[in-house]
């Protein structure tokens, strides 16, 4: 089932920044067919009324009536099968920009689903108290993945201690307060209600999510809800890349150290990896480096088995200065570009010059990929994993080769891909989350 | 200790540094042969005489420069202002002159008076007889402004801001007169500049001074019944401001509810929650919550005053809101 965006591009003029969401012709849940009217929104100049660009079901509305979306966000979604819960109406309060930045991460199923939505997200930006922000990153603890239960979805300190104790641990801090927090919940009618803080300790080992050069952890944002709910999911980004501009990194080791360090501060000391191209090298020299007990390896089109690797592409990503530059080097990137979400590459160029992100994946590209070889083996680091291992490769990838996967020792599952190009969580989202389902779960 | 009324606690203060220190003298409308509108200097004409205890006429304005010119010239004056309301009479000794003559002299001379007013609402007094600026005065640096709750306080601050060599402005409220504590017997004072936690909590902090911990200590007990513990903290002093017992406790509740009597806008509810966020901002579990009389004149209708103070049961709303 791909969900494909609804966008507001053609609606927009040149000048301005958002338009006003008038009127949803459509439910979610309600099928569309190619050219019908889906919603209206409010110009600088007019009305103007967004068709729906292919048949399929109104999946998700990013945005509800009345309210303000940027230029170049996606408003919703269209999918190409009925959806399982049509009855998931309303808008969420998920106003991203394209492609959304996907902030699910640990799922956090321990903590009460009666708040419902997601972290709350005002234009990409976690709301939480200054306490809960401050615990979690003392925890290393994502706040994207926790649902919070105060005023507006606001995360508190007890959403964040529910997490944390979902994670088996106990809030680090030296306050009362945790503990004083349930007394709250026994409070009469219009008062607070704390939710119930649940101490279940996790069955599974979580699963950590690498992406690739030049992306950012919301590559998985296709496969994240598609996997299997009792893994915890965790999405980082790497050095050099989305939040982690500011750190770089000199080699593959270092990555993997990187991750490796973050990992540990998480309190995880056991974790199920998946890593895509770049991600997916880093995933195999974090394993060598033994530091993390890994329980299995998805990857993904991994980096680090054999020497060639794209180097047009690569420059290409990390030179292109215009939108329409940078959309012909992606389209590289994938068997079919139509899988491209529209204004895919002006988020992408944005989200890069946001930072000077754009020197630092040069230098790194730099020292990684050097004269269009991949500068670091992996061969021998996968023929020693002895956890199982599956290799996920698009049959037409033209960033790195899928014949490397032919080089992958008999304890590894190979799959090769028909119709898909470097991403296939991006371009066969079901499949690939049903062959990391499958990994986990051959781990016992 | 002595079971004291409040404005029998200050009369003792006053009597005794007018006993200790031949330079306190009084002065104010009414205060001596009437005894002060609220009795506090009751007596103390008889006792010490027309020289140290003054009736004076109605000036505000000439009042408080005499404070301030008695002060530089080596006696301790206390003043009475009958109304808090009438402050902005004052304002000019206040602000133009009692605040900076020690830094435009360079410490040349010391300003060792205190200014008493009571303000508040509650009793029915009119929009011109009901008001606590405590927020304008607080926010003239060089002054000291305090504001007890309890008999005890009144005594021992009193005390303390006869013998402080600042001006000090001792707002008293009409509706605390009359309660009743505990007084420690003899020449005890309390530091201004400090304040008192005077409920213990672990879900939320409650901060107010003069009648408002009052209104707290009522919350406190609403929020008890509710299941959250609310600690409530009487600042006593509005500045110099107890910035540690803020934070300390903000350090064990992560919740803050902000309590003043004055309005709402550039209050002192407001310098209290930035402080907050100055100081106890990766405490905070949400955000600050104020309680604060409305924008507006205090009406003279019983119904429409008590809707408009702050009060116990809008403390308990928004200690609950900063649960949530």
């Amino acid at each position: 089932m791909a969900n494909h965006p609804i966008s507001i591009e053609s609606a927009g003029g040149e000048y301005m920044e958002s338009v006003l969401v008038l009127d949803w012709a459509v439910k979610p849940g309600e099928p569309v067919k190619a050219g019908q009217l889906i919603v209206t929104v409010e110009t600088a100049k007019a009305a103007t009324e967004v068709a729906a660009e292919r048949d399929g079901w109104l999946a998700e509305t990013f945005f509800s009536e009345g309210q303000e979306a940027p230029v170049g966000a996606v408003l919703g979604t269209i999918s190409d099968t009925k959806p399982a819960d049509a009855s998931a109406g309303g808008p969420k309060s998920r106003p991203l920009a394209a492609p959304a930045p996907v902030m699910a991460a640990a799922t956090a199923e321990g903590a009460s689903s009666e708040a419902g939505a997601p972290a709350a997200v005002a234009g990409g930006r976690v709301i939480a108290s200054p306490l809960a922000r401050r615990l979690a990153r003392e925890a290393g603890l994502d706040l994207c993945g926790i649902s919070g239960s105060g005023p507006r979805g606001r995360i508190k300190q007890r959403d964040v201690a529910a997490a944390l104790s979902a994670r088996g641990e106990q809030p680090a801090i030296a306050s009362p307060v945790a503990s004083a927090a349930p007394q709250v919940a026994s409070t009469a009618g219009g008062a607070p209600q704390a939710p119930v803080v649940s101490s279940v300790t996790r069955k599974a080992d979580p699963v950590i999510l690498l992406h690739g050069f030049g992306a950012d952890r919301s590559a998985w944002r296709q496969v994240l809800p598609l996997l299997p709910a009792e893994f915890e999911t965790i999405t980082l980004d790497l050095p050099g890349h989305g939040a982690e501009t500011g750190r770089s990194a000199q080699g593959i080791e270092d990555l993997a150290l990187d991750v490796s360090d973050r990992i540990e501060a998480l309190g995880i000391e056991r974790s199920h990896l998946v890593g895509h191209s770049l991600g997916g090298a880093t995933a195999l020299a974090l394993t060598a480096l033994g530091r993390v007990a890994v329980r299995s390896l998805t990857l993904l089109a991994p980096g680090g088995l054999g020497p060639e690797i794209n180097a047009g592409f690569i420059g290409g990503l990390t030179r292109s200065t215009t939108a329409e530059a940078l959309e012909r080097w992606l389209s590289v990137m994938v068997a079919d570009p139509n899988v491209l979400p529209q204004g895919y590459a002006r988020a992408v160029l944005r989200s890069m010059e946001r930072n000077g992100q754009k020197a630092v994946l040069a230098a790194l590209a730099e020292r990684l990929f050097a004269g269009g070889t991949q500068a670091f083996d992996l061969l021998s680091a996968l023929r020693r994993v002895s956890v199982p291992t599956r290799i996920v490769w698009g049959r037409s990838d033209r960033v790195i080769p899928h014949a490397h996967s032919l080089r992958a020792p008999g304890s590894a599952a190979v799959h090769l891909l028909d119709g898909v190009g470097h991403v296939p969580q991006m371009e066969a989202p079901e499949l690939t989350a049903r062959l990391i389902a499958e990994t986990l779960r051959s781990a016992g | 200790m002595a079971l004291m009324r409040y404005a029998e606690a200050l009369n003792a203060a006053l009597r005794e540094e007018m006993l200790a220190d031949p330079s306190v003298f009084l002065f104010g409308e009414d205060i001596g042969r009437y005894g002060g509108v609220f009795k506090v200097s009751k007596g103390l004409m008889e006792e010490f005489g027309e020289s140290r205890v003054r009736d004076t006429p109605i000036s505000e304005q000439a009042l408080t420069a005499m404070a301030v010119t008695a002060a530089m010239t080596g006696t301790r004056p206390v003043l009475e202002i009958m109304y808090a309301d009438f402050v902005p009479l004052t304002l000019d000794a206040l602000v133009n002159q009692a605040s900076i003559y020690n830094y435009i002299w360079n410490d040349q001379v010391k300003m060792p008076f205190v200014l008493r007013t009571q303000g508040g609402g509650g009793a029915g007094a009119g929009a011109q007889h009901s008001k606590a600026l405590d927020s304008m005065l607080a926010h003239i640096p060089g002054i000291k402004v305090v504001a007890p709750s309890t008999p005890a306080d009144a005594k021992g601050m009193l005390k303390a801001a006869i013998r402080d060599d600042q001006p000090v402005v001792f707002l008293e409220h009409k509706l605390l007169y009359n309660i009743r504590g505990e007084v420690p017997d003899g020449d005890v004072t309390v530091p201004l500049g400090k304040a008192a936690t005077v409920r213990d909590g672990n879900d939320v902090s409650i901060f107010a001074t003069s009648k408002m911990v009052v209104e707290a200590r009522k919350a406190a007990e609403l929020l008890a019944a509710d299941g959250v513990s609310a600690e409530v903290i009487d600042l006593r002093s509005l500045r110099p401001l107890d910035v540690n017992a803020i934070v300390t406790s903000i350090a064990k509740t992560h919740h803050a509810v902000v309590v003043n009597e004055g309005w709402r806008f550039c209050g002192y509810a407001a310098e209290l929650s930035a402080t907050i966020m100055d100081h106890a901002f990766d405490e905070l579990d949400a955000p600050v919550a104020r309680v604060t009389l409305p924008d507006m004149p205090i009406p003279y209708s019983e119904p429409l005053e008590v809707a408009m103070l702050p009060n116990a049961e809008k403390i308990r709303a928004a200690a609950l809101a900063t649960l949530k």
